[in-house]
Formats: structure tokens, C-alpha cells, sequence
């Protein structure tokens, strides 16, 4: 009982960065980040945590370009490609997407405690919540991004 | 549009990253109560351990300048005690032969001095002082500490001033036992640089481990009731007609740094005075 009360206080579901993660791949980097601040900022107003949610989106996007080249294929990008699982496949899309999230997660708890004093919760949200937002990033590609 | 942005991202991803998140931080501290407290607090604890450092650091810069100005204070404060209490650190007042003047002020000037050289381990040991004939320094005046002697000036130059140590075994000085007032004379064998020994203690006088000895005030050269050391043991040799007294100094002289010298403004009158006698 315990356990899943406590599961339940690390566990935050942000799908929003699915947006950053989706941008097509030929995007400036400078734009994606641009772009993620917004993002940010506008969830922010919302959560009433100004620039919390920027920072996080920012970091996110400042992170992609390393994640697709993690996954990016032998023979490169197409023009204009998309990261999404239908173009990527289901296990590569998930990994890249992965990458983005989990650290978007670790920047925004760690951005949010504001210290690492508390070093292990920020842990803690950042597994739970990764486990949580994956789980509704695959359910939202499945109905929006079927394989054909 | 896009042809300026691929631009901006050749050179300045990271920066525009880096200018993107010093815009949300700034956010958050300005708008976010608890992130801001936590950013004072640590702030707070970084510029004062800083401070901290810095000021442990420059205090030990000005410990000399501050050893100085509180060893030229307590001068003062003793000599300012000598006049008041009774009895004082330094008792003037009931001695016969250094009387106070008709205006009760002290006879005895008392100088701050640092020491700058000193040796405990040979036979004839010797100090240096760094002050000298212009702060007033003169050979003959006795040089003391709060707890103990220190020696007798030998030689002053202009800023300088070479001491005999009690720790010579030329030295002679009188003292006696504060309980019952019976003198001798302290001399130094040249072994152990905390002990010494005090002869012509005559073989009645009442004697006991522990006992305090003082300053006699004998001579010109130190006040009467400077403390001097403690008994450790005595005996008294057969057929001898006084007791051979080991004591331990109250100023550990190996480890020296500040010392009073004294000076007796009536030291040549005298000792006119008494040569006069001595020469009939």
C-alpha cells in the first residue's frame, strides 16, 4: 500500500515534450529550442512555475540532435523524415524517444527541487515518471502514427 | 528564413542553449518562491563561508599588528594596575627602597618588546629584542613577563637590544619566597631551560613544595613581587648553612614571543646612592 502511494507521489505524466520529439528532423536546432521554450513557457503559465517548464523544454531540445544521432540509421536521414515510429519503426522511435525524455524529466525535477540535496526523489520522479509518460507516448503513437 | 536560423545553428546552438536557459532560471528565481529561497539561502551560505575565509584570512595578515597594540595595552594596564591594587601584578607600592614619589606615579616604566632572537640550550644564553635605545632601552633594566623573568639588558643599539637570559650562567638575581619573605639567589646550572636552582636560602628559613618565589626588589633592575617560578624540591647539604632549592620558571623561556621591559627611572640615584656607602 505503501509502496503505490509512493509510487503514485513520484509519478507525473508530461507527454507535452512529444512535441520537441517530433519536430521534423531537418529543423535548425536554434528553432527546435526556441520553439521548446515557448512550449515551455506556455505549459508554465498554466502550472504556475515560470520558467521551469522552459527550462526543461529547452534542455529537451538541446538534447535531440544528440539522440538522433545516437539512432540514426547507416545510410542517414531523408530529406524530409520525420522521427516518428511510422518512418522510424516502433523500437528505434521509442529508444530516441527515450533519450529526449529522460532527460527533459531529470532537468525538470532537478530544475523544480532546485538543489540535489534531494538528490534520490529527483531520481525517483524521474524513473516513475519516465515508466508512466513512455506508456502514454506509445498509446498516443499507436492511434495517431499506425503503421500503414 | 530557415538559410539564417541553419546559420545561427553552426555557430551558436550551445550559446543560444546557454542564453535560452540564463533566461529560465532567471524565470524561475524571479517567479518561483521556493526555488528563489533556496537560491538565497545557498547564496547566503556561499558568500558567507567565502566572507569567512577571506576574513580568517586577512586576520592572520594583521595578528602581528594586533600582537603589538595588545602587548603596548597591557603595559599600559599593568603599569595603571601597579598604582591602584593592592596588591598588583607588580607591587611598588610597599617597597623600601624603591619608594613612590610625592605624586604616586610608578617608578617603574614598563616598555612592550617582541622577541626576535633566543637561544635556551647553551651554557650563556642570549635574547634580542626589537626595540633599543629609542624606545628608551637602556643596559641594566630587567626584562619580564606576566609569569616569569626573562633576563637582564646587556647591550642596546639603536633599535635593538641584546638580553642576558635568566637561562646564563652568569646570571644572578634576587627572589624570594612570597609566603615568608626569606631571599636568595637565583642562579641557572645550565641543564633543563625550566628549572633552576636558588642558593643562600639560610638553613631556618621555612620552606615547602610549592611555594611561590618573587622578585626581592633588591637592586634596581626588577620591582619587588614579580613572580618568578615554584619550588619543586629543596635540601639541605650536611654541614652546609643554607638550602639548595630546585624551582621550576614560571616563563618557559623556549617558547618566548612578547616580553616587559623595566625600567627603573631612579636606577642611577640609586645606585649613586648606595656605591657612596659601599665606597666608605
Amino acid at each position: 500500500m505503501y509502496t503505490n502511494t509512493a509510487v503514485l507521489e513520484h509519478l507525473h505524466l508530461l507527454l507535452y515534450p512529444l512535441f520537441i520529439i517530433l519536430l521534423p528532423i531537418r529543423t535548425p536546432n536554434v528553432l527546435v529550442m526556441l520553439l521548446g521554450f515557448v512550449t515551455g513557457l506556455t505549459v508554465d503559465l498554466f502550472y504556475d512555475s515560470i520558467g521551469v517548464h522552459a527550462a526543461a523544454a529547452v534542455f529537451a531540445a538541446f538534447i535531440r540532435p544528440l539522440a538522433l544521432g545516437l539512432f540514426e540509421p547507416r545510410e542517414g536521414y531523408g530529406v524530409n523524415q520525420s522521427p516518428t515510429k511510422k518512418q522510424f519503426g516502433l523500437g528505434r522511435f521509442m529508444g530516441y524517444a527515450s533519450v529526449v525524455m529522460v532527460g527533459f524529466l531529470f532537468f525538470y525535477f532537478s530544475v523544480e527541487a532546485f538543489t540535489f540535496v534531494y538528490i534520490l526523489d529527483i531520481f525517483l520522479n524521474t524513473l516513475f515518471s519516465f515508466i508512466g509518460t513512455m506508456l502514454f507516448v506509445l498509446i498516443y503513437m499507436l492511434i495517431f502514427d499506425p503503421v500503414q | 528564413m530557415l538559410d539564417f536560423f541553419g546559420n545561427v545553428a553552426r555557430y551558436g546552438t550551445f550559446f543560444t542553449f546557454l542564453l535560452l536557459e540564463i533566461i529560465c532560471f532567471s524565470l524561475v528565481v524571479r517567479y518561483n518562491k521556493s526555488q528563489q529561497e533556496i537560491l538565497l539561502h545557498s547564496g547566503n551560505l556561499f558568500s558567507g563561508k567565502v566572507l569567512q575565509a577571506y576574513n580568517s584570512g586577512t586576520n592572520y595578515l594583521h595578528l602581528a599588528d594586533v600582537a603589538d597594540s595588545l602587548a603596548l595595552e597591557n603595559a599600559i594596564l599593568i603599569e595603571r594596575t601597579s598604582l591602584e591594587n593592592d596588591p598588583p601584578i607588580l607591587v611598588f607600592k610597599d617597597t623600601i627602597d624603591l619608594v613612590l614619589d610625592s605624586n604616586a606615579t610608578s617608578i617603574f616604566e614598563i616598555i612592550p618588546a617582541k622577541v626576535i632572537n633566543n637561544s635556551v640550550n647553551k651554557f650563556h644564553n642570549f635574547l634580542t629584542l626589537d626595540k633599543g635605545e629609542e624606545a628608551g632601552l637602556e643596559p641594566g633594566m630587567g626584562v619580564v613577563t606576566p609569569v616569569g623573568l626573562v633576563g637582564i639588558v646587556r647591550n642596546v643599539s639603536k633599535h635593538y637590544a641584546r638580553v642576558m637570559s635568566v637561562l646564563h650562567r652568569q646570571n644572578r638575581v634576587s627572589v624570594a619566597v612570597q609566603r615568608s619573605g626569606f631571599f636568595g639567589t637565583l642562579v641557572w646550572k645550565g641543564n633543563d631551560p625550566l628549572t633552576a636552582t636558588v642558593e643562600d636560602i639560610p638553613k631556618h628559613a621555612d620552606l615547602q613544595v610549592g611555594d611561590t618565589l618573587i622578585t626581592s626588589g633588591f637592586s634596581s633592575i626588577f620591582p619587588k613581587g614579580l613572580p618568578v617560578g615554584v619550588i619543586t624540591d629543596f635540601e639541605l647539604a650536611s654541614g652546609s648553612n643554607s638550602y639548595s632549592v630546585n624551582m621550576k620558571l614560571g616563563q618557559d623561556l623556549s617558547n618566548l614571543k612578547y616580553c616587559y621591559v623595566v625600567k627603573n627611572i631612579r636606577r642611577e640615584e640609586l645606585e649613586a646612592i648606595e656605591q657612596s656607602v659601599e665606597n666608605e
